[in-house]
């Protein structure tokens, strides 16, 4: 299903036409196979390996893990192992679910071709952190990104659909750039950057991955900033009371959980919107979450 | 890839470049009395270092120019 409006992404008043195992489906400018599939009800996009379970799309970009297609283009040129989250739809394009690794058919009669840069800060990765980094360099800088669409920005070349594969030596940056529409399809980027700032998001510890950011940011204005890891957002709150730490991050809805009588905490930003998730045991709940009233609901780290 | 600093050119990607091997390898001073040892040495035997190393490199696609220069084998850094 889609939604009846919004989507900066794609363009509702051109639609493409493409196969997925053989159906025809439709779907507009700009979307990607996932999206497209997505939007025509199809919800199962290819089968494990092992077991031959059915899979899902299970994420928005690059890092997809299921939804892996062979393409065959309009000019007949058979590509294996595309991530459906990433290519996007053409006229007479012919997808097909990949359990495996797929192969190589036709001759591929594609064009590429390749462009050398230099300059003074590579930023890669479009991002918040990335695109600041970006505005905040000097001299030639250039920002990369896997997805479709990155937002200009003054003073910066940026590139859109471009993929980083590697960095060598004395910052030598490798780019694959897909241009589709182009008459070539392709692009390698030979970059050689001063500098190259890696803004591209870390698994596992968000607030300290942020945190760390900050650090390095600030630490080049001359500001020193010590990490301190702690229990979550109640115990930050205490030692910002407590007068042990001088900034935190804090979860959205925890302030009234300490008492600040003298109102003396102030927020100073909004990072991102954060989703709650609610997993219970047993049968599935009739009206939401009024339903939990009266359970005990474990909502983290206690109280230290 | 590395970017060899050529005297003449600046730095230049290694693509443009030839390795010359080691330097100061010295052509042994009475070639008719070196035994096979004493020649072996000079014809086979290189340090191997784990850190700096004096190597020769020709600017082949460039100025043509044979140079030395030092580079640390562990960070693929050229020193000075």
């Amino acid at each position: 299903m889609r939604l009846e409006q919004g989507g900066s992404r794609i363009d509702r008043s051109r639609t493409v036409h493409f196969t997925f195992d053989g159906r025809q489906y439709e779907g507009f400018a700009g979307d990607t196979i996932a999206s497209a599939l997505l939007a025509n009800n199809v919800r199962i996009v290819g089968h494990g390996i092992y077991t031959g379970r059915p899979r899902g799309v299970f994420t928005a970009g690059p890092e997809e893990p299921n939804a892996i297609v062979q393409v065959r283009w309009p000019n007949g040129t058979s590509e294996p192992s595309l991530r459906a989250t990433v290519v996007e739809i053409a006229d007479g394009m012919e997808a097909r679910s990949l359990r495996g690794r797929g192969r190589l058919d036709g001759e591929d009669r594609r064009r590429f071709d390749k462009k050398y840069v230099h300059v003074e800060t590579l930023v890669i990765g479009g991002g918040s952190a990335g695109r600041a980094a970006a505005s905040n360099a000097d001299g030639r800088v250039l920002l990369v990104d896997d997805g479709p669409v990155v937002e200009p920005i003054d003073g910066v070349d940026v590139l859109a659909r471009a993929t980083a594969l590697g960095i060598y030596d004395q910052g030598y940056v490798l780019v694959a750039e897909r241009r589709p529409g182009h008459r070539t399809e392709g692009r390698l980027w030979h970059i050689r950057a001063r500098r190259i700032v890696l803004a591209t998001g870390q698994a596992g510890g968000t607030y300290e991955a942020v945190g760390r950011e900050y650090q390095r940011r600030l630490g080049r204005e001359g500001l020193r900033v010590e990490l301190r890891s702690s229990a979550g957002s109640i115990e930050n709150l205490q030692r910002l009371l407590g007068g042990q730490a001088d900034v935190a991050f804090v979860q959205g809805g925890t302030y009234p959980l300490v008492s600040d009588p003298e109102g003396r905490l102030r927020g100073m930003a909004a990072l991102y919107r954060e989703p709650l998730w609610i997993f219970y045991r047993g049968q599935p709940l009739t009206d939401g979450l009024a339903s939990l009233a009266g359970r005990r609901v474990a909502i983290g780290a206690p109280k230290v | 890839m590395l970017l060899v600093p050529c005297p003449w050119c600046g730095p230049r990607p290694e693509v443009e470049f030839r390795y010359g091997g080691q330097a100061g390898v010295a052509y042994p001073e009475d070639p008719d009395a070196a035994d096979d040892a004493r020649w072996a040495e000079y014809v086979f035997m290189r340090d191997n270092p784990k850190g700096p190393l004096r190597e020769r490199w020709v600017h082949s696609a460039g100025c043509r120019r044979w140079f030395v220069a030092t580079r640390d084998t562990v960070t693929h850094e050229f020193l000075e």
